[in-house]
């Protein structure tokens, strides 16, 4: 498959999302602001929440946020990854394509979305005067690479799994779900008991939403051991999920 | 159609991973020598401390050694500067609700430099707070005397459990 193709199906994949209607693309920025302005003005306003030791109004606001958007991209491409083979086996059919790729047409139009987002993010940082370090925020996009390649291999080897049980799909979503709350996203870990926050460690998710908020809301550098480790079990994820899915392809392409 | 991974793609896969382990690596090292990092901000302090809890007789006095890294740049100076920092903590429930904001300080015996790391022992003495027994957090932070408390810029304070058992006051 060339890029071009992997190109055009994540340029669809963004433009079929609003098709029909009036504002179209539009609603994708405007789908981040609402969110900015809802925990703003819900968590910061309405309930006037605090992090603890810190006295900000927005802190609350500025640390949802900046763990959520990840976590949005990262949830939306691991669960439409593992469908993305039962969802596109019309062209799987018709199209001769090297089908480990095709998971990465969701990687994009999910990258599209986070860097929309993040941009809006940013701008609401600024106008409330949050400090921030230019050179932290250049380590983002590396911190989102190694998401993000986590999140592919994991959506690859749910994708190759979802062809042969077809359950998986809703699976993939409760799974999900669970994740989201053992990660913290909404809670500060710190406020967790020590064996909890121990076992957060064995959450690989905690690794890259822990490095977000000490970009954005602690402005420091975040655990680079951490991160280490997660690019690690990224990459060795892909590799097994690569090596699972060679040795089933002839079945999976017969399944379909 | 082959059932063997394709050795460019392998290959190309090791090569991801170890461009961003030695980027990651990179940087670490490199803020270690002070090059990268939040260097940027005047009053950047971490606090922490190898006690995981505080166990407190009413009547005891105890120590804890609470390590102070400074990661702004301005110095974090010592009591003999009229703009000195202490160390001192805030009192909180178990339940973590305000209980007493105010409590002693402690002095830093030398200016803590940028990038520098020094250890203070903050004397908790139950006969003066006359604490019943209970649990409690002991929420450390650092003051800079009638201009701020550390936290107050966005520095997380080190939170401790503490239980006080025995007689009460």
């Amino acid at each position: 498959m060339r890029s071009n193709l992997i190109l055009e199906l994540a340029k669809r994949d963004f433009t079929e999302r609003y098709a029909g209607s009036v504002l179209g693309v539009f609603w994708a920025f405007i789908w981040p602001l609402v969110m900015i302005a809802i925990y703003t003005l819900v968590f910061s306003r309405v309930m006037g929440a605090k992090l603890p030791g810190i006295s900000s109004v927005y802190s609350y606001s500025i640390y949802l946020i900046s763990g959520l958007l990840p976590w949005t991209a990262f949830t939306n491409t691991v669960t439409r990854a593992s469908t993305v083979f039962l969802d596109k086996r019309h062209l799987i059919s018709k199209v001769s394509m090297p089908l480990p790729r095709l998971p990465l047409y969701v990687v994009i139009s999910e990258t599209v979305t986070f860097v929309v987002s993040m941009s809006f993010y940013l701008i609401f940082m600024i106008l409330t005067g949050v400090p921030m370090t230019l050179k932290l925020l250049l380590l983002v996009p590396f911190v989102y690479a190694v998401q993000q390649i986590f999140a592919f291999s994991l959506g690859f080897l749910c994708a190759t799994l979802s062809v042969f049980i077809r359950d998986l799909r809703e699976l993939v979503n409760i799974i999900m779900q669970l994740w989201f709350w053992f990660t913290p996203i909404i809670y500060m870990k710190e406020l967790l008991p020590l064996f909890a926050q121990r076992l957060l460690l064995l959450n690989p998710a905690t690794y890259f939403i822990d490095a977000y908020h000490q970009i954005f809301f602690f402005d420091q550098l975040p655990d680079f051991r951490l991160l280490i480790v997660l690019t690690v079990m990224g990459h060795v994820l892909l590799l097994m999920a690569y090596t699972f899915f060679k040795k089933l392809e002839k079945e999976v392409r017969d399944f379909l | 159609m082959t059932n063997r991974p394709s050795a460019r793609i392998v290959g190309a896969i090791c090569a991801s991973c170890i461009f961003f382990v030695f980027f990651f690596a990179g940087v670490m090292y490199l803020s270690k020598l002070g090059f990268v990092g939040n260097s940027d901000h005047p009053w950047r302090a971490s606090l922490s401390c190898d006690v995981s809890g505080i166990i407190l007789k009413s009547t005891e006095i105890t120590s804890i050694p609470v390590h102070i890294e400074n990661l702004g740049t301005e110095t974090i100076e010592s009591t003999s500067s009229e703009n000195a920092v202490f160390l001192s903590f805030h009192l909180l429930t178990h339940e973590e609700n305000d209980m007493r904001y105010d409590n002693d300080r402690y002095a830093i015996p030398e200016p803590i430099r940028k990038n520098q790391q020094k250890t203070v022992a903050a004397v908790l003495d139950n006969t003066k707070m006359k604490l019943r027994p209970g649990n409690y957090i002991v929420e450390f932070d650092l003051v800079k005397e009638g201009k701020f408390w550390f936290s107050e810029k966005e520095n997380k304070t080190l939170k401790i459990p503490m239980t006080v058992y025995g007689g009460t006051e």
